[in-house]
């Protein structure tokens, strides 16, 4: 009897969870709690038990009973709520979660450059002063070395590779994505946070760049200029122009730097920008004793790179109006939860 | 480097049909960056930024000759006024002199001019000179010491001038310093100099100019001053910039001797000085000047491998003749003599010193926006196996869709067992931290009250020492929540396991505001998979009961237990703990029959046998 009851429920249950309309349920309800129904029928041999029997299984037979209606309740209620929806209450949002403006930009670039063929790296941001600087043409005293203020790590200094330093630009993937791939074609993009000794309203200590390099036989200005302007007609949008004006790096020859119109008056000039222009980043062709402290060959193959701010980018994407850098790594929570 | 250009004295050299707003325009596409154009009164200012390999644009003369260059290309007319290192020098020059006594270090001083201007009357200078100054922003002095100046803004050369009278025994010993030997300058600040700085010592033994940078208090002029020593130079420039950066004296003359001066614009300047004394002055100067000239002033050439036209053409990715070539580099002073030899123009010697260097001055000249634009062809790189992205991304967007709020922080931070920095700009950043955890509990409180509950997290590195190495950088995550139910918290790492298709045991710290679980990702990455194994749906449909176990504490024992009962029990679930009783959610399944009753019945009497 007790195992009868057990089955009984059970299957009873089983039916009703898979049970997809009204009349269904109707049927249900009739078979196991009806007057003739299943249960009915057991009620009948209770009787007939031993009191002591009759005591335990008839816990166990009211127990079985009100699970069926109570699961039979359950299901009705369902579908009777569904026929009295009010659509113009507000609805129950799940909990919502936030990525940080930095994450979306980072998304964004890299999606952008991985559809062109580009790879995603990633480099030390405590590295040897050696792929920091010396590779990429700044030697020891250079003043170039001045305008880019570097923190060092307090450790003793290795005597090939110099001192460590926290990466103040991105651009120490550049020697270490030759050395990885030996034989160009390279198309690299690296994102990483890097570390100036700088901090107020348009500078961070931690901050992000994102460096593209490009190598290969016959890679010339154009394609610099093609890449440039895919991105930024990707990014900030078709109307949005991109120009190169003449610069100075140490790491590249010709060296530029890359502008885009602005957002408010597409380049006409306006109060908020700088002549129709805002300042985007550097950019140039591969300097040859880079590419030769890459050992690469550069004779046989050519190069660019550029290396510019994720947050000052984002920045400029039309919108945005953040007007002080430092909210982003603030983590106020009412910032946060805007994004 | 930034320098402020009047228009006025601009176009003192060059003749344009230009205006000032064209003019910006084109210097900023093919030239020097023009920041902006200000106008003060009726006059136009330029303010310019040089950078730190065209020292010689820093000056009128030098920003006229890109104009003369550059502004024809934008269909304007062009040319130079005056060449002022055309202009005929009649100075008759010689290695000595009656009034000086020279002992020189030739290896820190590649040329040394002087000429001795006697007679001078300090005052007041005239309108013109003082406007010009004022123009770009310099206050008006005296005549003496306002010719100085102007000299070094017109033509890039920085000029010193001694009170000749002040000069015992009209001796100078141009040498390196001693570590200890103080200095006061013209701005009467005592320096005690760190040695190797190029000074000069007078006859009695004191010092009286701290080359290159700023010229001793003890020899400057004044208004009683009746001789001047006109003095031009050029200077070895890491010396200049070391003691520079040493004494934090950051003067207009260091910024230019330390990026190396071509010794080429010493007696021009000198000249214009001269010329300039006797105008404002009424100084004349003696007829012979010193000039020790050190190094070769021979003609640089620039010879090339690879003929200039192929060269520069496969670099730019158009097709120029040799002409086009030609006639842009003629235009910035170069003289092309074949496709294999260029000669560099000596304002340009220094600066100019690969092919690339000229693929860069025909490319500018030629204009960036006139090349064409296109995404290279050619093979694509192999890509590389490192998942970590996919799965940061992956990771970041599941626990941002489960409610989290993602965070940035700084990877400094004031305390840490890590690496320390050597130049810390404050004390919040310091170390380079080996946990997030510490940068969290930072924001829960800074955050605590602004909202009901805090469910954060980040992904970054953490930077363990390595003996002798770099850091190892470490990819963790953080999930932080002030909800103290720590089922919760350990739920989101569950799902974040099944999501990554790995097994994570969570460690979960609690703070008295808050539940922080960090994980390194490293191992969990390198492990994950999003390939599922489907597994065939069985016709059979499973059995479900719920029961009631005794519980001890140890979940996965209890659940290992009945599992080992019967190879039939497929899933346990926990539906509800009360005391020490766990309600247990059994599904009984077999993936080769239909179960009947009669199979549960013995596995059903086990169980209850556990309890």
């Amino acid at each position: 009897m007790r195992q009868k009851l057990q089955n009984l429920k059970n299957e009873a249950l089983a039916q009703i969870i898979q049970a997809t309309d009204p009349a269904e349920l109707k049927n249900l309800r009739y078979h196991y709690l009806g007057k003739k129904g299943a249960l009915a029928e057991i009620a009948k041999d209770l009787s007939r038990l031993e009191p002591e029997a009759k005591k335990d299984i008839g816990q166990l037979f009211n127990d079985t009973k009100s699970a069926i209606s109570e699961a039979l309740g359950r299901k009705l209620e369902i579908r009777n709520s569904k026929l009295e929806i009010d659509t113009s209450l507000p609805g129950l949002k799940p909990p919502l979660g936030h990525l940080h403006p930095v994450t979306h930009a980072i998304e964004e670039i890299s999606s952008i450059f991985e559809k062109i063929g580009f790879v995603r790296v990633r480099y030390p941001e405590a590295d040897w002063d050696w792929y920091a600087f010396e590779a990429l043409n700044m030697h020891r005293n250079h003043p170039a070395r001045d305008d880019i203020e570097t923190f060092f790590i307090d450790a003793p200094e290795d005597k090939k590779m110099g001192k460590i330093v926290l990466t103040p630009q991105t651009s120490n993937s550049q020697v270490r994505e030759m050395e990885r791939v030996k034989i160009p074609p390279i198309r690299m993009v690296n994102i990483a946070k890097c570390y100036r000794r700088q901090s107020d309203v348009s500078h961070t200590v931690m901050f992000h760049q994102f460096e593209g390099l490009v190598i290969d036989t016959d890679i010339n200005i154009t394609h610099l200029k093609g890449t440039i302007d895919h991105f930024v007609k990707q990014f900030f949008g078709p109307k949005r122009q991109s120009r190169l004006r003449p610069y100075h790096f140490q790491f590249t020859e010709p060296s530029f730097e890359v502008d885009v119109t602005c957002d408010i008056c597409l380049g006409k000039g306006c109060k908020l920008c700088k002549e129709g222009w805002l300042e985007l980043g550097g950019a140039g062709m591969v300097h040859p004793n880079v590419l030769r402290a890459g050992k690469i060959d550069p004779s046989k193959y050519t190069g660019f790179a550029f290396g510019w701010g994720v947050e000052r980018t984002y920045m400029m994407k039309s919108g945005l109006k953040i007007d002080d850098l430092r909210l982003l790594y603030a983590n106020d929570i009412r910032f946060l939860n805007q994004f | 480097m930034q320098i402020l250009i009047p228009d006025l004295w601009l176009r003192e050299y060059l003749e344009t049909n230009a205006t000032p707003k064209q003019i910006q325009h084109a210097l900023s596409l093919c030239g020097p960056s023009v920041e902006r154009l200000h106008k003060k009164g009726d006059e136009y200012i330029y303010d310019i930024e040089v950078t730190t390999n065209r020292v010689d644009m820093m000056s009128v003369v030098g920003i006229a000759f890109e104009c003369v260059a550059i502004l024809p290309r934008f269909g304007y007319t062009a040319k130079l006024k005056k060449d002022p290192y055309l202009e005929k020098v009649d100075l008759s020059t010689s290695k000595k002199v009656n009034y000086l006594n020279v002992t020189l270090d030739k290896a820190i001083c590649y040329r040394f001019s002087t000429a001795l201007i006697r007679d001078v009357k300090v005052g007041k200078s005239p309108d013109w000179l003082v406007k010009r100054l004022e123009l770009v922003g310099m206050r008006s002095l005296n005549n003496v010491v306002d010719i100085s100046n102007y000299l070094m803004h017109e033509l890039g050369q920085p000029v010193h001038t001694f009170d000749y009278d002040k000069i015992a025994n009209h001796t100078m010993i141009v040498r390196q310093s001693r570590k200890g030997e103080k200095l006061t300058t013209l701005d009467a600040k005592t320096h005690t100099l760190p040695g190797g700085d190029i000074v000069i010592e007078d006859g009695s033994g004191k010092l009286i100019d701290l080359c290159g940078i700023m010229g001793g208090l003890n020899s400057a002029v004044d208004e009683h001053t009746q001789n001047v020593l006109l003095f031009v130079q050029t200077y070895e420039p890491t010396h200049i910039r070391k003691t520079s950066m040493a004494l934090a004296h950051r003067t207009a003359a260091a910024e230019l001797f330390e990026k190396n001066l071509p010794t080429e614009n010493v007696l021009p300047t000198l000249h214009s000085g001269i010329k300039l004394f006797s105008q404002t002055t009424g100084g004349q100067a003696d007829k012979s000047v010193l000039d020790i000239l050190n190094v070769s002033e021979k003609v640089t050439t620039l010879k090339l491998a690879c003929p200039l036209t192929e060269f520069v053409n496969s670099r730019l990715g158009i097709n120029l003749t040799f002409a086009e070539i030609a006639k842009i580099l003629k235009s910035l002073e170069f003289v092309v003599q074949s496709e294999q030899v260029v000669e560099i123009p000596w304002v340009r010697k220094l600066d100019i010193a690969i092919p690339e260097d000229l693929v860069e001055e025909v490319a500018r000249i030629y204009g960036y926006h006139n090349l064409p634009t296109q995404l290279m062809a050619g093979n694509l790189p192999t890509p590389l196996s490192d998942t970590t992205f996919y799965w940061e991304a992956k990771v970041k967007s599941a626990l941002s869709h489960w409610g989290f709020t993602e965070t940035y922080t700084y990877s400094l931070v004031d305390q840490d067992s890590g690496l320390k920095l050597k130049n810390p700009l404050s004390s919040e950043w310091t170390y380079l931290r080996t946990s997030l955890a510490p940068s969290h509990l930072k924001i829960v409180s800074e955050n605590l009250g602004k909202v009901d509950e805090l469910h954060l997290f980040e992904i970054a590195n953490v930077y363990l020492p390595k003996k002798g190495n770099l850091p190892h950088e470490e990819l963790h995550l953080i999930l932080t929540s002030t909800n103290l139910d720590v089922s919760q918290l350990k739920g989101y790492v569950e799902a974040l396991s099944l999501e990554m298709g790995v097994h994570i045991t969570p460690e979960i710290k609690v703070y008295p505001t808050a539940l922080i679980c960090e994980i390194n990702l490293e191992p969990l990455i390198a492990k994950a998979t999003s390939i599922k194994t489907y597994i065939p749906i069985s016709q059979y449909p499973p059995i479900i009961e719920d029961i009631n176990v005794p519980y001890t504490g140890n979940y996965a024992a209890t659940v290992a237990k009945i599992k080992k009962v019967s190879p039939f029990v497929a899933k346990i679930e926990l539906v509800d703990k009360y005391e020490n009783k766990l309600t247990l959610r059994i599904t009984y399944h077999s993936k080769s029959k239909q179960l009947s009753s009669q199979n549960i019945v013995p596995i059903r009497e086990k169980l209850s046998a556990l309890a």
